[in-house]
């Protein structure tokens, strides 16, 4: 396309869509600079756009002062342990609704997608009652375990795998393959795609999970990274500086995956629009 | 044979299924079900259960006024929220779906905001909103107006509750929008071009009709996550000022974990089921039409 066609609608879309990135972008930038103020300067009126001075300890000192090694290590524990046990249970409920036929089979596959509707929210007590009579209350077993059946990875995985041709289960099969094998060697490897879908929804709904690991857990020491940043929120007094520089911090996981795996996430939401 | 073949892989798709089964049955089946139970029933730990049939129900409709504002409060989000979705995602879809140069870069930024947790957008928020420290009010005494207390009045808060929430969540929309803006064939229109119609008569005779489905998705999703609203609002108002932003997941979680009111938090779950079930409804049968055409 020649660059002399400039018309007025053009123009416009170039300046709603500018304005419409630094509404995007901008709040978080301005946090972003705010931490690397120093407290003094987050509690001036009017604020400061630019930082005056620009100040590194908050970092240190925020790794430092609070245990946030610790809640980064619970994050990252239930993110990574959650996302594994979703795969794995999933994709093997998928591989069984795809590529088998038996009694039951259809009756289980409308159930899940008739619960596809119900968020987990609406059922948090009775969920709740079950696991406090399991012992997995303020475990981060009872963070992970609960949500980890989700119907929508049972649907996409289940969808993709119904595309792999069948030709190619039968000729293991001749080759004496198990189902196991078939499961591992073949309808895994060849779900990628999906299960690449799968995987990033479950990382960023784990890590930015709030409500789940707030009725769950109220001991300090299995916060979440989210459980903390909202519990400091929450108190009057607090060294903000450090907050702030934490909040960064706990947005770094999730800029990687945007920066490398967004085709993945808009693939999901355009093909499925659905989320978790 | 054919017995043969049936019996030895008989026992394997069961058995692929069970940890998903044991684990879905356990967290989705069974709390649906308990629920109903909880909700209909008197529980304590010294007597044994008792039937108190809608007593629950009688009480959170008739004695508590909160439940009541909790649910109009949430019909007025979802109504504003639902309509300033729709209504930005087809206009960003539309924008984005242009070909114009630094597409990647904008498609990006308006994505951004889906990707953080609700907690950092409440932090984010509630620091621009601040009345005293806050980049909002320093902005608008820049350009000569009065600084507000934009979270502590209860129609400010109400605004920004919605505000924030679409800042939060049209990125994800848009996106849907933009797949059903690919998916329009090309050669309508060229074909309208061909009979001279304008940017303007495009957008309404062709975009618009042959959007409707991608609409009719992005409507019924962003009114399935309104209803689940909680962590955003939590987190930047707590519900305040006052009770202005209380909605129906906050009234649940009060009642079921801050107040101990199981048998009313489990009635009030079970109206908003009943609602979500009649929204599920809806779209299947849209689904259905569709399919139907």
């Amino acid at each position: 396309m020649r660059r002399g066609r400039l018309n007025p609608m053009t123009l416009l879309a170039y300046a709603v869509l500018t304005a419409g990135s630094i509404l995007m972008f901008g709040p978080v930038i301005w946090i972003g600079l705010s931490s690397f103020k120093d407290l003094a300067e987050i509690y001036q009126s009017p604020p400061t756009f630019f930082p005056k001075k620009w100040v590194f300890t908050n970092y240190t000192e925020a790794i430092r002062q609070f245990p946030f090694l610790r809640y980064l290590w619970n994050s990252v524990f239930v993110t990574v342990t959650a996302t594994v046990l979703t795969l794995l249970i999933n994709s093997m409920a998928a591989y069984a609704l795809s590529k088998f036929r038996f009694p039951g089979r259809d009756a289980i596959f409308v159930l899940m997608l008739a619960t596809l509707m119900i968020p987990v929210r609406v059922i948090m007590l009775p969920v709740y009652k079950i696991i406090a009579w399991l012992g997995l209350a303020n475990t981060l077993a009872g963070i992970i375990v609960p949500p980890s059946a989700t119907p929508t990875g049972v649907f996409i995985l289940r969808q993709y795998m119904m595309t792999i041709p069948d030709e190619l289960i039968d000729a293991a099969k001749i080759d004496g393959a198990s189902n196991v094998q078939i499961y591992s060697r073949i309808i895994l490897p060849l779900s990628a795609p999906a299960l690449a879908v799968v995987t990033v929804f479950s990382v960023m709904w784990r890590w930015n999970d709030f409500m789940w690991p707030l009725i769950v857990i109220n001991r300090e020491k299995l916060f979440t990274l989210q459980l903390a940043l909202a519990r400091f929120r929450g108190e009057l007094v607090t060294d903000w500086n450090y907050v702030l520089a934490m909040t960064m911090l706990s947005i770094v996981p999730v800029a990687v995956v945007f920066v490398f795996m967004q085709r993945y996430l808009v693939r999901g939401i355009a093909s499925t629009g659905l989320k978790g | 044979m054919r017995m043969g073949i049936r019996r030895r892989t008989e026992l394997a798709p069961y058995l692929f299924l069970l940890p998903n089964l044991v684990i879905f049955t356990l967290f989705i089946v069974i709390p649906t079900l308990a629920n109903f139970y909880l909700g209909l029933f008197r529980t304590s730990p010294s007597a044994p259960p008792q039937f108190v049939g809608l007593e629950n129900f009688r009480y959170i409709f008739t004695v508590d006024d909160l439940f009541k504002r909790s649910l109009s409060n949430l019909a007025s989000f979802m109504v504003f929220d639902v309509m300033a979705i729709v209504v930005l995602s087809v206009l960003i879809g539309v924008l984005l779906n242009q070909s114009i140069r630094g597409r990647g870069f904008y498609r990006s930024a308006f994505f951004f905001p889906v990707m953080l947790s609700p907690v950092v957008i409440a932090l984010v928020w509630g620091w621009i909103l601040n009345n005293r420290f806050g980049l909002l009010n320093a902005m608008v005494s820049r350009i000569g107006l009065d600084p507000q207390p934009w979270l502590l009045k209860p129609d400010l808060a109400r605004f920004w509750v919605v505000a924030v929430h679409v800042w939060a969540t049209v990125g994800f929309f848009a996106i849907i929008i933009l797949a059903g803006l690919q998916s329009i064939p090309a050669s309508l229109y060229e074909a309208a071009e061909v009979d001279g119609s304008t940017t303007l008569q495009n957008f309404f005779y062709i975009t618009l009709p042959l959007l409707a489905p991608s609409i009719m998705t992005v409507s019924l999703l962003s009114m399935i996550r309104a209803f689940e609203i909680f962590d955003h609002v939590y987190i930047l108002t707590g519900g305040g000022p006052g009770t202005a932003t209380m909605m129906v997941i906050q009234y649940i979680y009060r009642a079921a974990f801050e107040l101990d009111q199981q048998g009313r938090a489990s009635a009030a779950s079970l109206v908003l089921f009943v609602i979500l079930l009649v929204l599920a409804l809806v779209q299947y049968r849209i689904g259905k039409q569709k399919e139907a055409l």
